[in-house]
């Protein structure tokens, strides 16, 4: 039974465990990889931040130092010039010189253009074209548009190659408030991805530069600048934001330029960021097993000297449900189960005590039948016999004789009679005296007796033939008529709660051997009137009483006393055993 | 061992196992799929007069410190000279184009500012700092230039023990902190009876030539004082006047300027700190804005600018180390 518990409590266990372990590892792995994202992002977005403000910072410079150069009056005079002097080289070569040596001031703009819009044409800081002067309308139109946001870049198809794209900050250069041209300070495309985005375009990680109206200003794919980007909410991201794209499969990080407005956007895909962790996967599962398979073994382990003691409680139970009452269980531990052993012995403890107490009062109760047998064969025949022989005495005129047979028929009622096993004190003296009669007639000297007994004690209930014993062993014993040894004093008093009793021989003296012998002698092998020995009294009084009865002897030279101490009652029932059973089970 | 308990422990069991299986199943489901976001809620474009000086270095870090505890983004913008009106004037109508929500100018030009009327019609209000701007409604943040020139007057009145002879050489005065400061102190210096021998003016955070400054010293020896509205002028003449007892005092808590008060080349200080300026007039901003209010309606904030001299300094120093860090950013 207990290996089947054993294994039933072992798989419960193990399969809590697995479940536990496993979730526990997936919780983990989850949690690491919301740690491994908030950190990607975190991480990303400061490189981020940090790349807008560079850029920022460029765009910024560039955008100062025009507007310094826009607003002075060097370029505006050179710009007059130009127009003043028509289509002249010499103009537009100083401007161009000029412009030069202005780029050369400002490292970060890749250009300086000066646009003339009413003549369409530009002069470039550039070897070549250092003048261009075919622009087509739509390209001024679109320069001069772009100059109304000057603090913003601008994507414009560079309008000196007409190949590639560049990000202009234009300024108008003024004269008397009327605006005679404008300059740009320009950025390439190429130079600004390979300088701010390149370094987050790696692996599957796209990275892109969009404007205020989502059109892409830089891209690793050159062919899409220009084209208006897939995400049309990008427009309203201001500062940063970090976002789980809808299909969870990636994350994208976007952040806007504060200076010049222009959005990063970095898109990378999950399984990019948590590549280190799904590599982590098969450790993290052959830890698990491994945690699982010594967990499981450590189980096993625990349970099996857990249930040791228990296999070893059964053990005994089984031997004890077999008849061996006499085993009993060994205590190992101090836990329940050592409890339980302990409260299994004492329990089979009482059940022996109790089996032999059974027994005991079974071979009791049988020698108590048989002697009852014994003692009802012969009662009627025998007082009918005594009774005609007293009548004949009496009719014979032997007064003395028929007295005496009538005193032994009482001793004999006395002595048979099982109507209650307690008579009062005065019953009991009245059949010592009966028997003090009877036995006056057996011997030749006279025995003097006495009795003391207060009537407050005569009414006080004691065991039959309580007395009868102690006189018959003191007339038996003790008295000594040849020396004149021959008094028998009987007294009663009541002290407190207390009825005491006191037996007083005069004659020879009881020895302490005497008394053991007395005490041990058999308990049938009695030749006095009533078969009942100091033995039998004894008994009598520990199973009424227990332990609040008691009989003393005191002996010396010449005489011997025995003081019987018993609790006072009036009751008749009060110490008789069906009594104390009925008040056992009610209590 | 009975068949209850044993149900028991197969109940306790699948109660767990089904627990455990839910918050996996929670763990695994709950992605961050929500959006996080850190934007500034208030944009401010700053137009100050120059970048190059100590003491707009100052301003800056007290903008920039006031700007990152705000969660605010700032623009900051300057000419390349203090003198170059035409480059702030372009700076701030190119700003006024974009969509700032508040722009704060330290003006090269107090009066005629046109683009004043730009700002009003585009609905982006101006804040002044450092130097007012000359026209209604337009709040101000900054120290009381009149009354700061009127105290270091009375200073320099007091070193000199009630007597003498004092020059004053004046940033630009279209510019009203210069013209406040220049009338403060005339006007003390007259009071006290105290000979103004010459108030020369242009050196807005410029140095006066060495031939200047010797034309000046021959042209008046009796001199014993000069005022100077900027520590960088002031302290283009201490090497000139070291072996002369003429008292020098300016204005501006600089590092340098504050060296000097110590060392016992300059006579006094009015402890105008750009760092507090820079700071205060963020903060103020955001504070209207945050409470709802109409930064137009905003009261002036006037922020105190003491005396200080040699004995003075020290104290001030120690109660004032976010002046110190910033001059050393």
């Amino acid at each position: 039974m207990f290996h089947k518990m054993q294994t039933k409590v072992l798989t419960a266990v193990s399969i809590l465990l697995i479940l536990l372990a496993t979730t526990i590892t997936i919780l983990f792995y989850n949690r690491s990889a919301t740690m491994i994202e908030d950190n990607y992002i975190e991480s990303q977005s400061s490189q981020i931040v940090q790349k807008a403000q560079t850029l920022d910072n460029t765009f910024e410079k560039i955008y100062v130092q025009v507007v310094q150069a826009a607003v002075s009056s060097e370029l505006v005079d050179l710009t007059q010039n130009v127009l003043q002097e028509g289509d002249s080289e010499q103009a537009a070569s100083r401007l161009a010189a000029s412009l030069r040596e202005l780029r050369a001031t400002i490292p970060d703009a890749s250009s300086l253009f000066l646009l003339f819009p009413a003549q369409k044409m530009l002069i470039t800081s550039k070897d070549y074209p250092a003048v261009r002067s075919d622009l087509s309308e739509n390209t001024v139109e679109t320069i001069v548009a772009a100059a109304s946001q000057p603090m913003t870049p601008v994507l414009l198809t560079d309008p000196s190659l007409s190949t590639s794209s560049i990000l202009a900050l234009i300024s108008p250069v003024q004269s008397d408030g009327k605006t005679i041209g404008y300059l740009m300070g320009n950025l390439d495309e190429r130079k600004l991805y390979y300088d701010y985005l390149s370094s987050f375009n790696k692996d599957q990680i796209q990275a892109v530069l969009v404007d205020d109206h989502s059109q892409v200003v830089s891209s690793p794919n050159r062919r899409t600048v220009g084209e208006l980007f897939k995400n049309g909410t990008l427009s309203t991201v201001n500062g940063t934001t970090a976002s789980h794209n809808q299909d969870g499969q990636s994350i994208s990080i976007t952040h806007r330029a504060p200076f010049s407005g222009l959005r990063f956007f970095v898109e990378t895909p999950k399984k990019e960021i948590l590549q280190d962790l799904h590599e982590l996967r098969l450790f993290l599962v052959a830890i698990l097993l491994a945690v699982l398979m010594m967990a499981g073994a450590a189980v096993a382990l625990v349970l099996r000297r857990m249930y040791k003691p228990m296999e070893q409680l059964a053990d005994t139970m089984r031997q004890v449900s077999d008849g061996e009452l006499e085993i009993r269980s060994a205590i190992t531990s101090q836990d329940e189960i050592g409890e339980l052993s302990a409260a299994l012995n004492h329990m089979l403890d009482q059940i022996q005590d109790l089996i032999e107490q059974v027994l005991k009062e079974e071979l009791l109760k049988k020698d108590a039948e048989l002697n009852a047998l014994q003692y009802q064969i012969t009662p009627h025949f025998m007082y009918n016999t005594l009774n005609s022989i007293k009548y004949k005495a009496l009719l014979k005129g032997e007064n003395e004789i028929a007295a005496l047979i009538d005193d032994f028929i009482e001793l004999l009622q006395a002595s048979i009679n099982r109507k209650g096993a307690f008579v009062t004190l005065a019953e009991e003296i009245h059949f010592i005296q009966s028997y003090m009669a009877l036995q006056q007639m057996r011997y030749e000297d006279p025995i003097e007796t006495k009795y003391s007994i207060p009537l407050q004690a005569e009414k006080c209930y004691v065991p039959r033939l309580l007395l009868q014993p102690f006189i018959e062993n003191a007339i038996l014993h003790g008295l000594d008529f040849k020396n004149h040894l021959n008094h028998i004093d009987v007294k009663a008093w009541i002290e407190e709660d207390r009825l005491w009793l006191l037996i007083h021989n005069t004659g020879r003296p009881i020895t302490e051997e005497q008394i053991q012998k007395m005490m041990a002698a058999d308990l049938k092998k009695n030749h006095g009137l009533s078969g009942i020995g100091i033995r039998n009294v004894m008994e009598r009084l520990e199973l009424y009483y227990g332990r609040h009865a008691g009989i003393y002897f005191e002996s010396d030279e010449i005489s011997t006393t025995v003081k019987i101490s018993l609790p006072i009652t009036y009751d008749p029932e009060r110490y008789a055993l069906g009594h104390q059973e009925t008040r056992r089970k009610k209590a | 061992m009975n068949r209850s308990f044993q149900k028991k422990i197969w109940g306790i069991a699948f109660g767990i196992a089904v627990v455990s299986l839910i918050l996996t199943a929670v763990a695994a489901t709950v992605q961050p799929q929500q959006t996080s976001s850190h934007s500034p809620w208030l944009r401010i474009g700053v137009i100050t007069k120059s970048s190059g000086s100590e003491y707009w270095l100052s301003v800056e870090s007290g903008i920039d410190e006031a700007a990152r505890n705000s969660n605010v983004s700032v623009t900051l913008l300057s000419p390349d000279l203090e003198t170059n009106t035409p480059m702030q004037n372009r700076l701030i109508e190119d700003c006024l184009q974009e969509d700032f929500d508040v722009l704060l100018v330290s003006p090269l030009q107090s009066t005629d500012a046109a683009y004043i009327e730009t700002a009003r019609k585009k609905g982006i209000p101006i804040v002044a700092f450092d130097t007012r701007l000359c026209q209604e409604n337009i709040p101000y943040i900054g120290i009381d230039s009149y009354e700061a020139g009127r105290q270091l007057a009375k200073e320099m009145v007091s070193q000199l023990g009630g007597s003498g002879c004092v020059g004053l050489i004046t940033g630009n005065l279209e510019q009203e902190s210069n013209q406040s400061r220049l009338e403060g102190m005339v006007s003390e210096l007259m009071a006290n009876g105290i000979e103004i021998a010459f108030a020369q003016s242009g050196y807005s955070n410029l140095q006066l030539s060495e031939q200047a400054i010797d034309e000046l010293m021959e042209t008046y020896p009796q001199l014993d004082g000069i005022l100077a509205t900027s520590a960088v002028t002031a302290l283009g003449l201490r090497d000139s006047l070291k072996d002369t007892s003429i008292i020098l005092m300016t204005f501006d808590a600089q590092q340098d300027a504050l060296d000097a008060l110590e060392d016992g080349s300059l006579g006094a200080v009015a402890a105008q700190s750009g760092y507090l300026i820079g700071k205060e007039a963020i903060e103020a901003i955001c504070q209207i804005q945050a409470q709802g209010g109409r930064i137009s309606e905003m009261e002036d904030l006037i922020i105190p600018a003491p005396i200080l001299t040699r004995d003075t300094v020290e104290a001030w120093r120690a109660d004032h180390p976010e002046q110190e860090e910033s001059d050393v950013s």
